[in-house]
Parts: structure tokens; sequence; C-alpha cells
């Protein structure tokens, strides 16, 4: 379960932050996560859960913000939502596109108190 | 529910989470390139023949080509020791619980052969087709592979490698005549995800069926 890795990282990231910042704890982490990533939701909650205990980050609440897969077809140029196994143009049935958005993997924002 | 929406008070970060790995990735790369070496990261399901594919490559090409290999696997040095009987240099990684090589690994690994100043390295990633897929390791390519004997239906159900691939090796198709397998739908499936996909059709039994890859390989080397 790769996740873990993902959630440690995460965790480091946000603790970076929340010390940069002279925060004593986090009480909220925001990521954004896009369908075309290996990342399962409810994998990352788990093991941030799990390895959150004793980090700044004990009680926080992890928001996950799941991002749709929207592409844009280099030959008729139109933009389209896509599932991650379907991704061809519904409109010239052209497979050559661009990812705009799907690919996320983003720590996007910390909350916390500067109180013990 | 969770409240989406920012709220009063949020630090914005705006990072990759990954950053360090890419950052680690990033660093290999020049590394690399600065060593005029060329690098493959080998992604598969376990039993789809990587390494059997590998040693043949390895006894093909070594003639010719300065030749190393990074071996990921989370237990034994089984597979190391196979690539070790073709006589290029191969470093075994032992990745424990953890289900994909990192950055941080592979650059590690790397110091310990870069000595023999190889101009060609394959990394044999731990046998998943989901968790390496996020880690950029430094490569300049990911070949994913599959075997006829994993269905066609591989490339839909584990999009995200397929999509990031350059190139796809079907293996073991000496065995497509006892099999059910549907070739022409394997492949309009794994080009419903990844339409720029190249997809070569290898068999490591019969070293005929090898070319379609070297050729691949000899490509590569010359123009990436």
């Amino acid at each position: 379960m790769h996740e873990s890795g993902i959630a440690a990282n995460l965790l480091q990231m946000a603790e970076r932050v929340a010390l940069q910042n002279e925060l004593k704890t986090i009480t909220r982490v925001v990521v954004a996560i896009g369908a075309l990533t290996g990342v399962e939701a409810h994998a990352l909650a788990f093991a941030f859960g799990v390895l959150a205990k004793g980090t700044l980050a004990e009680h926080a609440e992890l928001v996950i913000q799941e991002v749709p897969l929207r592409l844009r077809c280099r030959q008729c140029e139109c933009e389209y939502p896509a599932r991650p196994n379907a991704m061809t143009c519904p409109n010239c049935l052209s497979g050559i596109f661009d990812v705009l958005q799907g690919r996320e993997l983003t720590l996007k924002a910390i909350k916390g108190n500067r109180d013990e | 529910m969770s409240e989406l929406n920012p709220q009063p008070g949020e630090i914005p970060v705006e990072e990759r989470i990954l950053s360090e790995n890419d950052r680690l990735a990033a660093a290999n790369r020049a590394c690399f390139a600065a060593a005029g070496l060329r690098v493959l990261n080998l992604v598969s399901s376990p039993g789809s023949g990587k390494t059997t594919l590998l040693v043949e490559t390895l006894l093909q090409l070594k003639t010719d080509l300065r030749l190393a290999v990074i071996e990921g696997d989370q237990q034994t040095d089984h597979d190391a020791q196979r690539i070790a009987g073709t006589g290029v240099p191969v470093v075994q990684i032992n990745t424990g619980q953890s289900c994909h090589l990192d950055a941080a690994l592979v650059g590690q690994a790397y110091d310990q052969i870069a000595s023999t100043r190889p101009q060609l390295l394959f990394i044999e990633n731990v046998g998943n087709l989901i968790c390496p897929a996020e880690f950029d390791l430094g490569e300049d390519a990911k070949v994913v592979l599959m075997s006829v004997t994993e269905g066609e239906e591989k490339p839909l159900k584990y999009p995200l490698i397929f999509h990031l691939a350059k190139v796809m090796v079907l293996t073991k198709i000496d065995l497509l005549p006892c099999l059910p397998f549907d070739l022409e739908k394997c492949l309009a499936n794994a080009r419903q995800v990844n339409p720029a996909l190249e997809i070569l059709q290898t068999s490591a039994i019969h070293p005929s069926d090898l070319h379609p890859w070297l050729t691949w390989l000899s490509r590569f080397m010359k123009d990436g």
C-alpha cells in the first residue's frame, strides 16, 4: 500500500509548514487527489490516521478534494470529462489529448493553532 | 461531511505531496545525463516475465553496450543472482514492506555501480502495476510489461501506468496459440489509455521473438 508512503510524505510537509508558521498543532490538512493518480482516498485517510499519531497533526481532520479527470483533445481542441480507462475524445474519437486536470497529488493548505 | 471550501486561517501550501521524491528524481536524472547514461524503469505485475526478458536482453546486448541493472524486490536476491549470471553489474534493493522503488533508493544503488560507467541502466521495479506509477526515479522512460496470460483488460484495470509508459512490452507471445487471448482487444485497450503507446510483441523463449524490443532499444539509445 503506497498510500502509507504518500501519507508519510504528506505529514512531513504539513509539519514543516506548521513549524515555519509557528503552529503548535495542526487541526486541518487539505489535499487534492486527481482521478488519474494511483492514490485511493480511503487508503490515504487510513494511513494518515495511523501515521499522524505522535505528530503535530495527531488530531487533524484530513480533507480530501477528489479532482475529476478533464482532457483537451489535440485534434479538435474540445475539452471533455473522462475516466482513467476511457479517455478517447467523444467529439472526434481522437485519442491524442492533454491532461487539464486529474493528475493532482497536492497539499493544498493546512490550518492549526499557535497555542498548545 | 468535511467542509471542502477554504476556511479562515488556512495556510495555503499548493505543493506536490511527492515533491521530495520529485527533487531526488530530478537530481538522479541530471546525474544520469551528465554520465551519458540512458535509463529505463521496468514496471509490471509479478510473473509477467521481467527478469527473463531482462536476462535475454542483457545476453544479446552486453557485447555492444556497457549495461547495468538495479533490481527491486521486497525480499530475496533471487532475481539479482539471475542477472549476475549474465556478467552484467547488478545492485539488489530489498524494499521490505514497501511496494515500489523511490528516487532515493535508486540514487544510492546507482552510486554502487557508477564506477562501471554503464551506458544503459535497467531498473527492474517491484512487481506491481499500481504503486510504482507515481514514483519518478529519474528514468528516461517507463516501460510497462504485460504477459498474454494476464488478460487483455489489464490496461483498463491499471490505467495510470499504461498512461505514463512510453512503451509496452507484451511478453510470452509464444503462448498465444494455447490461450483465448484477444490480442486486438488488448492493443485497443492499451491505446484507449495511451494512444501514443508503442506496443512490442515479444517472447524471451525464442531469441528471434525479442527482435521488436531490441530494435526499440537500439532506437532509444540513438535518439531517445
